[in-house]
């Protein structure tokens, strides 16, 4: 969706027309739960959880800056209160990720590069990035799935321009490193 | 100008806002006139340049930028303070707060400190900027209406800095919720002993101190009118109560 | 191929994977739940005075007949005119030594800074040194009497109240600053 229409939906709410918000919620409702699937690892509560975050989106809306892009200021908000949920709940909340190491064995191939991509089994290595810290695992999939640009995703996860820059390559390192680990036999 | 006629004009404005009438007409000032005007007026230049400057590097629109500014210059052109506008903008910007709320906030600010001068202008003839900042501060902060106005119409004949030491108590003993029945009896005190002077100001700390320690509101009030009658120090107050300054402060953190 | 290769190659690989990773689902009627949580909003009068001004639209300047912004205010508020005495108070000249102190006993933050109402919330004016023996960040500063709003910012990046102080304020924005009472010549606050 384009900002300026999205800056308009905004207004339109703030001015009082509720039902307008619902074109963002429908929006943005498929990465939000994504969201709070990682965060949570249980589909309930993901679905709470991303309720209560487009609730809490709504309630804060005064705050959004409307120069600025919607739903990264949505993600941060999203962020936050499943970080703050995770606080409550005391970190004892264990996510089920699929067994990372379960790796296509490497083979003798002299395509190198084929064998990268069929060692890199697109769903594992999916798997090992869900599977890293929410630190990590977040800045790679703002920047990867849904492109925020660098400035948006340290905004987001409160950091510095170089911070956010280092986290991605840290995450990156991190993803091919367990590969790599996984894959020696 | 005639008042009546310019206040009609003026309602229907309002009118049209809360209607939500758009009026037919463009914005009128421009974040430089505005400016300008303020500049005129006696506002500092600091804030003003630092919205400036944040409009023109794209993180506002002029728009937010106007009515960053109005305010400040609404405080100025109605001789109300505009230092306290202005730390509040300042404040706003550092903490990198949404626009709105911070023209929000000042609005907040401007109607107190608005009031604040309706009141004290009711009962006095010179309203002293002290004074004026601290009822202003004080209705900002949500301390009642009725507390301040009670006090003011009771002693604004006292001498101005008595007086202001106990508005002063007034407002940061309403700001933490201490009983408001209990600060006009030590107040009463105080001003027929004499012994209200100026450090009382800060019987707050005391309270918070004493309120830690499970102490009720009225038997601090209680020991506090006791003092008072017999023009003793904040100190006193602690020491009655059973602990000593000392205790406050003992630790190596003492800010 | 070199490693150097492998690894872009590896790189492009786990970046192409994340691009393309499945989407789950959202359950069905999950907007409908959304939306039926929310009441509509009544906005003030300065957020509607707010959103006129931020409308997306040009801004053209129209001379006499046009009522400039600040007189709009001022009809929202419908002040009395007043007589002011100016002049400052002697008072608030006389300044005070005061101490602020977070305690870090591991030293876990890289920089911390006082930022607050006295020193308009900038932190290159007030930046803290660490005192090992305290175990603690520490800042000397004469300020005048009266009550001061201040936070910490740690690592540049996160604004801290202080543990230690004895009573917070809402800030008007939605968070709490501590509040430091200055009391008179070395006189200690709580």
């Amino acid at each position: 969706m384009k900002d300026t229409r999205e800056a308009e939906i905004v207004r339109e709410v703030l001015l009082g027309d509720t039902q307008a918000f619902g074109i963002l919620v429908r929006e943005y409702q498929g990465p939000v739960y994504n969201l709070m699937l990682r965060m949570s690892g249980d589909a309930d509560l993901a679905a709470d959880l991303a309720q209560e975050a487009f609730t809490r989106a709504y309630e804060k809306l005064e705050t959004f800056n409307l120069r600025k892009r919607f739903f990264p200021w949505l993600y941060s908000v999203s962020l936050n209160l499943a970080r703050d949920w995770l606080r409550k709940r005391g970190r004892d909340v264990h996510v089920f990720v699929e067994d990372a190491s379960v790796m296509v064995r490497s083979e003798d191939v002299v395509d190198v590069q084929g064998a990268i991509h069929a060692r890199l089994d697109g769903a594992k290595a999916f798997d090992i990035v869900k599977g890293l810290d929410v630190k990590y695992r977040e800045a790679l999939i703002l920047r990867y799935k849904y492109d925020f640009s660098i400035r948006e995703i340290a905004e987001v996860l409160g950091l510095s321009v170089s911070g956010a820059k280092m986290r991605l390559s840290r995450g990156l390192d991190m993803v091919r490193h367990q590969f790599n680990e996984g894959s020696n036999d | 100008m005639n008042k009546l006629c310019s206040i009609a004009v003026l309602i229907a404005f309002w009118s049209l806002i809360v209607f939500g009438v758009q009026p037919s007409f463009a914005v009128g000032g421009t974040l430089a006139d505005q400016k300008t005007r303020a500049l005129e007026c006696g506002v500092s230049s600091e804030s003003l340049d630092e919205v400036e400057a944040l409009v023109k590097a794209g993180s506002f629109s002029e728009g937010e930028g106007v009515a960053l500014v109005s305010p400040l210059l609404t405080a100025c052109e109605k001789g109300l303070p505009v230092a306290p506008l202005q730390g509040k903008l300042a404040e706003g910007l550092a903490k990198q707060v949404a626009p709105l709320r911070i023209v929000q906030a000042l609005n907040v600010k401007l109607e107190a400190y608005g009031n604040a001068s309706l009141l004290l202008n009711r009962h006095m003839k010179s309203v002293t900027p002290e004074v004026l900042g601290v009822v202003g501060e004080g209705l900002s902060r949500g301390v009642s209406q009725q507390d301040f106005e009670a006090y003011v119409a009771e002693y604004n004949a006292q001498p101005s800095e008595i007086f202001l030491t106990g508005a002063e108590m007034i407002s940061l003993l309403g700001q933490i919720g201490f009983d408001p029945e209990q600060t006009r009896t030590m107040l009463e005190a105080g001003f027929v002993s004499g012994g209200l002077t100026p450090q009382w100001r800060y019987l707050v700390r005391v309270v918070l101190v004493a309120r830690q320690r499970g102490v009720s509101d009225s038997t601090i009030g209680e020991a506090a009118a006791a003092v008072l009658s017999e023009r003793g120090t904040v100190n006193d107050v602690s020491a009655r109560l059973g602990f000593t300054s000392r205790s406050m402060t003992g630790r190596v953190k003492s800010q | 191929m070199t490693d150097e290769q492998k690894e872009i190659l590896m790189e492009d690989a786990i970046v192409e994977s994340i691009r393309r990773a499945p989407e789950v689902d959202v359950p069905e009627g999950f907007s409908a739940r959304v939306m039926e949580g929310l009441s509509p909003k009544t906005p003030s009068v300065w957020t509607r005075m707010y959103l006129w001004l931020v409308r997306p639209q040009v801004l053209t300047v129209r001379p006499l007949q046009v009522i400039p912004v600040a007189t709009l205010t001022v009809a929202l508020l419908a002040f009395a005119f007043i007589q002011m005495n100016t002049a400052p108070s002697e008072d608030a000249l006389r300044l005070a030594n005061v101490r602020f102190v977070m305690y870090d006993g591991e030293m876990s933050a890289q920089n911390v800074s006082v930022v607050g109402s006295f020193n308009g919330w900038k932190a290159d004016r007030s930046v803290m040194w660490y005192s090992v023996e305290a175990g603690a960040w520490m800042l000397e500063a004469e300020l005048p009497p009266g009550d001061h709003e201040y936070l910490f910012l740690v690592n540049g990046e996160r604004l801290v109240p202080d543990p230690l102080a004895p009573l917070t304020r809402d800030d008007g924005f939605g968070n709490r600053n501590s509040i430091m009472f200055v009391v008179g010549e070395n006189e200690q606050a709580l």
